[in-house]
């Protein structure tokens, strides 16, 4: 066992491994050392109901700081690590000290993907990916005004929706046909769109930025690549994240859109581990994937545990994530982008079914809307790879439960 | 006070039963894991969600929201975004009849790994 294990980014990713390492008995020392100032915390609030439901930086945190001094892990926050040096067996950290580190665990996490910068420095543009971000956006909509979201991924999504929900105007623009394509594909895409605009967000779908209007330094309308111009006071940008692979990359490991790692969470370099949104690793359904998920980051975080503690590692599982957007819980499971047909069962409505995409008997995707308790049975289909039959599967007298013991 | 929750045929091998004497606060859930029966609070310790939507499997029951699954034995949670455990309840078994004492809910302290 190694003596001492230095984990890189005190975030979720970060935290688990720590938490994990203790759980499964590993002794030696544990540093998990971050930038920011705050404990590790929950990022799914941040869009959400930290936003809208007046939270604060207590009630997200993860652990509080007696936890991990009763767990002896050592939390060196508001600190960066400059590099790292595994054949020396040690990370060094901004203010020149080092830390002896028989194992590391780069959790480095990603980046925001920016407007030009050209654009830099107008008063009223906000980005989302941190606790100061959505402290900085709180404010601004809680004052209100005119808003535009640039980008409608799942956190342009859930932040339109958050903003509309606290009274502000939105509109969204996307730069493909519809929003949350990429995980949604084609159809469950429009119907995103059309949930919104029932919502009173206005939608301009195959529509970019084109530029940033402002007066006195404080943005005052946005204009878009269709030529159109939109006031705007704030000016929300969600267009995805780059992984921040610097310290794997000056340490000469395995990069691709993100640091390789294979099933064990282990890097190119054997005394290095990665989790969460900066890896790049082989897919449940083949292929190699970088997931930018919650589930991915605690699931990871285990592995990385169970490797450097000697422990049996977890069952893999197909990937699986949420998002709340007004009153419609969305979860997903696999990728329905590559589905010619979906397979919808309990629909009740336009906010609460079930669409299920198969191949070769195999569910390789599928959405909840609004139905948790199907997707709870669904992932476990998934994951056992359980052949399903699709007429069967498509009628909703029968049971999803039952095809767990077929 | 032990109350009748129902009857052993509505609660077969990883069968779950939801039983609500009042409020969703005070929901149990009741568990057959093998031929042995629990019970635990049915709301999730994390987010606001009935546990016994979920699956049981190697005696934990999953929260469908965002798969914390929890322990029937000590009503503990598995993994995040939960962190703090759900109650658990004693259970009997007279005849037929499946039932819980609704005021014996403890949370129990962290097992050790």
């Amino acid at each position: 066992m190694p003596k001492s294990v230095v984990i890189v980014g005190a975030n979720l990713a970060g935290a688990c491994a720590a938490e994990e390492l203790r759980d499964m008995g590993y002794e030696g020392e544990i540093h998990l050392v971050g930038e920011e100032n705050a404990l590790p915390y929950e990022r799914p609030p941040l869009s959400k109901d930290f936003l809208y439901d007046g939270l604060t930086a207590e009630d997200i945190s993860l652990r509080d700081n007696a936890f991990y001094s009763e767990k002896k892990i050592n939390l060196v926050l508001g600190s960066r690590v400059t590099s790292i040096h595994p054949d020396e067996g040690k990370v060094c950290l901004q203010n020149d000290t080092e830390i002896a580190a028989d194992n590391i665990v780069l959790c480095t996490g990603a980046k925001l993907n920016r407007l030009a910068s050209e654009f830099d420095g107008i008063d009223g543009i906000y980005y989302l990916r941190d606790l100061e971000d959505s402290i900085r956006l709180r404010d601004a909509l809680t004052k209100g005004g005119d808003v535009v979201v640039v980008g409608m991924g799942v956190i342009g999504a859930e932040v339109a929706a958050s903003a509309s929900k606290m009274g502000c105007k939105v509109t969204a623009i996307e730069y493909s046909s519809a929003p949350m394509l990429r995980c949604l594909g084609d159809d469950l895409g429009a119907w995103s769109k059309a949930m919104h605009e029932a919502e009173g967000v206005r939608v301009l779908t195959n529509t970019g930025l084109a530029d940033v209007k402002h007066e006195n330094g404080h943005v005052t309308a946005i204009e878009t690549t269709t030529g159109e111009k939109i006031p705007a006071t704030i000016v929300i940008v969600g267009i995805g994240v780059t992984p921040n692979v610097e310290l794997a990359a000056a340490a000469g490991i395995e990069l691709d859109n993100g640091i390789v790692v294979d099933m064990d969470a282990r890097t190119s370099v054997s005394t290095v581990y990665a989790a969460g949104d900066v890896t790049m690793q082989p897919g449940y359904y083949g292929g190699k994937v970088r997931l930018e998920t919650y589930d991915n980051a605690r699931e990871q975080a285990r592995c990385v545990a169970a490797s450097i503690a000697g422990e049996e590692q977890v069952k893999r599982r197909a990937p699986w994530y949420w998002t709340d957007q007004f009153d419609v819980n969305i979860q997903i499971v696999g990728s329905v982008n590559d589905a010619s047909d979906l397979i919808y069962r309990n629909r009740d409505g336009e906010r609460s079914f079930t669409a299920i995409a198969l191949e070769d008997s195999l569910i390789v995707g599928a959405v909840t809307v609004n139905r948790p308790q199907d997707m709870g049975v669904l992932r476990r289909i998934a994951d056992r790879r359980i052949e399903v039959d699709a007429a069967k599967i498509a009628d909703d007298q029968i049971q999803l439960r039952t095809f767990l013991s077929a | 006070m032990f109350v009748k929750i129902c009857s052993k045929s509505e609660l077969p091998e990883g069968g779950v039963f939801r039983f609500d004497p009042e409020t969703a606060e005070k929901a149990i859930v009741v568990c057959n894991e093998g031929g042995e029966y629990y019970a635990i609070g049915d709301k999730c310790s994390h987010g606001n969600w009935s546990l016994a939507e979920g699956l049981l499997e190697n005696c934990h029951l999953e929260c469908v929201l965002h798969g914390s699954s929890f322990n029937l034995k000590t009503g503990w949670p598995d993994k995040r975004p939960a962190t703090k455990p759900v109650k658990v309840f004693t259970v009997k078994v007279e005849g037929d009849d499946i039932l819980v004492d609704i005021e014996s809910g403890v949370l129990l302290e962290k097992p050790d790994a």
